[in-house]
């Protein structure tokens, strides 16, 4: 198994936070300031890897430890950087309305899961990562809306999915399995990763969790990058037509029903919904393009879905919820909050001279070679994301001349939202060196035998 | 391996000239919106004057760099100057790539919007004097311009579609520009829908044409299809590579005419139009005067090859157009303002040359496109000062203006007006068609999501079976009034289990999410009635 150092030791460190957090009774405010610095350093460390991990990697090869290496390399290049900058814009977007000092440990070991799974492509690893993550998200929500309601309905979908993917894992790396037994493997993981992500028909447990709970927790754990992982995991085989099905229904049905969603939080739920269907159609399609384009997607999602909630959940407890029936809001009074919705909701739904629109882009291409039905279903999915956080933007960001005095972004946000933006645009107009590559996706089907191909632990200098 | 943007310039046949000038009239304008939009997002102070300037310099220079390109075109007798930027992003099996073309169609086009955009900006710069969203509009308007100059001078459909894209973001924002009325909101939402529905075409039909004929890129006019002849159906330009097949054709044809109806506002897909003339005086006359409206026409235009391969299309153009002409002067004769009547007079000229375009008659299209643009853009701009315009008229003759229209009323027979009348009171009627045309597919979804939180609930235990109502699916306006059911009202459930952290967030949650008791979700924020510094103090 190799390992990749710099996440590796990100996750560390997060850990390390929430302990300390855990172990000193702070405020809020102070949990909040402790957990972004904690965060931050996390993302510099990964940060600095760049351009440090070939020196560190052939230092690393020199001295014999060649199961270990800085960063990952291939598909999951960016990953990393990526969902550590998902959570550095959880924690610094955090109210403190909604986000107690214990909100913020549980992020920050969420998060460091997120991270952890990134550094290994050992797919039993990624479910106990998944189960940790999973556990600490459960304990906090029972803990703030009992164990009834959005808590049981989290608590049964992740359990199913834990349980699937640990015997799906389990069944596949028995080398002379037969066939059936394979085939019967994959099929649990397929099911694993719908539960996860929270694609159709495992999806009910999104709105409620979006709806619910802190906003914070909620990013960190929709944005880990978990199912990607599992499914790019050594061993993992080719998943096939079936979540290929799966996720371009959950695309479209997702996108669709993000237009008649009478509040901001379910739709960009069913948004949240969608995007991870089109990254599974990437995944499943498995050609060089269309994985290129998926974990493209999955990158910019967790960027920008993080953005996107987190300055909504900034918004709401600046003036309450943002409904069709509340009066919208000033726009003059809160610009950046407005604009930050609307760039980063957009770079989320692919829209051109964002990073999304390369990887709808990849997706797109990649899919018609497979099926025009597909390549559709994925340019109506796009359309509708695109209209459903313009309409949410209009709807709550406009229509009011009053005010009730509420600030726009302060100083923290602004520069957590900064940096989002920036990966997002300026990343859109360079996307050269973030397209993810790696060798061709062309693993064996469940029938049989499986190989090593993630590239997220082949050896090379990023 | 992967190439960037800065990569290569295919120098070729092509003058470094053009080379040069080519790229600057799309990177002017990007670095126009770049230096706008970083000053406003950290606050920097600026002038008005400044501002002006920045689009004054960069619409100039590009009106002149496109006007050194046509004349470099016309002395070297080239058909066509193509720029290769080099590949934005590729992978192994798919390659993005930036090029630009100029020739007899693009140049035109490029110098009159780069001209109308630069001569809008600086009469704008007293039009909206101490207007509070006077740096949004000019950050707006150099993007509206990035994305004509990048529309017109595309060398591939792919770049068309990023330009097309950015158009319609602007042209939305900029309808929405007083921001604090529902209706300029209501509009520029409906307008979004209609570009996004519409623009599905374009994305895909681009797709499929790459799948086709293997590239997006223009062809140069030599390989084209043969041309509907006439004297004035010339089609000296570089077309939309056309598939081999008639089938993929007129399927690639069909999908980009979806697009054209969209951006164009062709009926049935027309409504939004006069609806945005809510937006400022300048902004409505450079986009639905002068250049926005015409893009679809000019896609057209770049496309006349493949309709010529897919004579369904064609036939399908020229009726749209001859619908759109036909709806747009019956119900622009009833309306009382003067902006709405400009927006239905544009309707009406956009329709007539896209069937034009659709006959084939492509040079009268083109004439009829920038003179229509000059005297409409006019016309509109000076809208706001018409009852003193024509007060001033009347002085001056002694007398009052003549009725116009009276031929119309001679021509159609008498008991064919009460009903056309009826028809143009109702605006043809257009909205309620596509209301009832999505009202299917809304409650189709507001069943599944009815059903989807009822099973939550079921699962997850909720304290009570609650669905609150569903907004409609409106895709005809946005309504907020029209377009809501309440929410119901249900029982307050049991109290919620209250945690160790914010009580507001533990009060309640069905499975699904939902509020318990009431109509609204109960979550963390403060809510209208809560005091304002409580919720600056705290939300913070």
């Amino acid at each position: 198994m190799t390992v990749s150092l710099g996440p590796l030791l990100a996750a560390v460190l997060l850990l390390l936070g929430a302990g300390d957090l855990a172990r000193r009774r702070l405020d809020a405010r102070r949990a909040r300031a402790q957990a972004t610095a904690w965060a931050g350093v996390a993302l510099a460390m990964i940060v600095v890897c760049v351009p440090l991990a070939g020196l560190l990697d052939s230092a690393l090869a020199d001295a014999g430890y060649t199961t270990a290496t800085t960063l990952a390399a291939g598909w999951a290049r960016w990953t990393p950087l990526a969902t550590g900058l998902a959570g550095l814009v959880a924690v610094a977007l955090a109210p403190m309305r909604t986000h107690t000092p214990s909100t913020f440990v549980h992020i920050l070991v969420v998060l460091a899961t997120g991270l952890a799974a990134t550094a290994t492509g050992e797919p039993l690893v990624i479910v106990a990562l998944w189960a940790l993550a999973s556990a600490a998200a459960w304990r906090h929500l029972r803990d703030r809306l009992g164990s009834r309601g959005p808590a049981r309905l989290f608590a049964l979908h992740q359990v199913s999915g834990i349980t699937l993917a640990t015997l799906g894992v389990t069944v596949l790396a028995v080398h002379d399995a037969p066939s059936w037994a394979r085939t019967l493997g994959t099929a649990a993981i397929v099911a694993a990763v719908t539960a996860r992500l929270g694609l159709l028909p495992l999806h009910l447990w999104v709105s409620g969790l979006v709806e619910s709970a802190p906003m914070g927790l909620v990013v960190v754990f929709l944005t880990a990058p978990t199912a990607p992982m599992l499914l790019l995991a050594d061993g993992v085989p080719r998943p096939g037509t079936g979540l290929l099905v799966i996720g371009a229904v959950s695309a479209l049905l997702g996108s669709l029903l993000g237009l008649v969603q009478p509040d901001a939080r379910r739709g960009l739920s069913a948004v949240a919904v969608s995007v991870p269907g089109m990254v599974m159609c990437g995944l499943a399609d498995a050609t060089p393009t269309t994985v290129a384009g998926a974990v493209l997607a999955w990158q910019v999602y967790a960027v920008g879905m993080a953005g996107t909630l987190m300055v909504l959940s900034a918004t709401e407890a600046r003036r309450g919820p943002m409904t069709i029936t509340a009066a919208g809001g000033s726009f003059t009074r809160t610009p950046k909050l407005a604009v930050a919705f609307l760039l980063l909701g957009l770079a989320v739904a692919g829209f051109p001279a964002t990073l999304g629109f390369v990887g709808e882009d990849l997706l797109v291409d990649g899919a018609r070679e497979s099926s025009s039905l597909l390549m559709l279903a994925l340019i109506v999915a796009t359309a509708a994301n695109g209209a459903t956080v313009v309409r949410w933007f209009f709807t709550g960001y406009t229509g009011r001349r009053d005010h009730l005095g509420e600030p726009d972004l302060t100083t923290r946000e602004l520069w957590a939202v900064t940096a989002a933006l920036t990966a997002l645009l300026v990343g859109g107009l360079a996307p050269g060196g973030l397209v993810p590559n790696g060798p061709a996706p062309h693993r064996p089907g469940p029938a049989g035998g499986t190989h090593h191909t993630n590239t997220a632990t082949t050896r090379h200098a990023p | 391996m992967r190439n960037t943007l800065t990569a290569q310039l295919s120098t070729g046949t092509n003058s470094a000239v053009g080379t040069g000038l080519l790229p600057a009239t799309v990177a002017l304008p990007a670095a126009g919106v770049a230096v706008q939009a970083l000053a406003s997002w950290f606050g920097r102070r600026r002038s008005e004057r400044a501002t002006v300037t920045i689009v004054a310099v960069v619409f100039g220079t590009v009106a002149l760099a496109t006007a050194v390109l046509g004349l470099t075109l016309l002395m070297t007798d080239r058909g066509v100057i193509d720029v290769r930027l080099g590949t934005w992003f590729e992978s192994p099996g798919h390659a993005w790539r930036w090029r630009l073309v100029a020739d007899w169609l693009s140049v035109p086009f490029a110098l009159s919007a780069a001209a109308l955009i630069g001569l809008i900006g600086a009469l704008s710069s007293r039009y909206l004097h101490r207007e509070p969203g006077f740096f949004r509009f000019y950050l707006l308007l150099t993007l509206f311009g990035a994305g004509v100059e990048l529309v017109v001078l595309a060398g591939s459909l792919a770049v068309v579609f990023v330009g097309w894209e950015l158009v319609g973001l602007s042209s939305a924002l900029l309808i929405a520009f007083f921001h604090e009325r529902r209706g300029p909101v209501r509009h520029g939402l409906r307008a979004f829908l209609t570009y996004r529905a519409c623009d599905v075409g374009l994305l895909a039909g681009t797709a499929l044409l790459g799948g086709a004929v293997g590239s997006v890129d223009l062809v140069s006019p030599a390989t084209q299809a043969t041309g509907w002849t006439g004297q004035l159906g010339g089609t000296d330009w570089a077309q939309v590579p056309v598939p081999a097949s008639a089938v993929s054709a007129t399927t690639v044809a069909l999908l980009l005419v979806l697009a054209v109806v969209g951006k164009s506002a062709l009926v049935p897909a027309s409504g939004w139009l006069p609806r945005a003339m809510e937006g400022p005086t300048p902004s409505s006359a450079i986009f639905y005067g002068a250049i926005s409206v015409h893009l679809g026409p000019y896609l057209l235009l770049r496309s006349h090859a493949l309709l010529d391969a897919a004579p369904a299309a064609r036939v399908a153009v020229v009726l749209l157009g001859l619908a759109t002409a036909l709806h747009a002067t019956i119900v622009g004769r009833v309306q009382s303002d003067i902006k709405n009547a400009l927006a239905y007079a544009s309707m009406t000229q956009v329709g007539l040359i896209v069937a034009e375009i659709g006959l084939g008659l492509n040079l009268l299209a083109i004439a009829h496109i920038l003179g229509h643009a000059a005297v409409r853009s006019a016309q509109i701009l000076r809208s706001p000062s018409l009852l003193h315009d024509r007060h001033h008229l009347e002085q001056a003759m002694g007398r009052t203006l003549p009725h116009t229209g009276r031929h119309l009323e001679r021509l159609v027979p008498v008991r064919w007006q009460p009903p056309l009348y009826r028809y143009a009171l109702e605006g043809g009627h257009l909205d309620v068609w596509l209301r009832r045309l999505s009202a299917p597919l809304a409650r189709l979804l507001q069943a599944i999501d009815r059903v989807q939180r009822r099973v939550a609930d079921r699962i997850g235990g909720a304290r009570s079976g609650t669905t609150p109502g569903l907004t409609h699916l409106d895709l005809t306006g946005g309504h907020h009034s029209s377009g809501l059911l309440a929410a119901h009202r249900v029982a307050p459930g049991r109290a919620a289990p209250r945690g160790t952290g914010a009580q507001d967030t533990a009060q309640r949650g069905t499975a699904a999410g939902s509020s318990v008791g009431g109509s609204t979700p109960v979550r963390g924020g403060a809510g209208r009635n809560a005091p304002a510094d409580d919720v600056v103090s705290e939300g913070r």
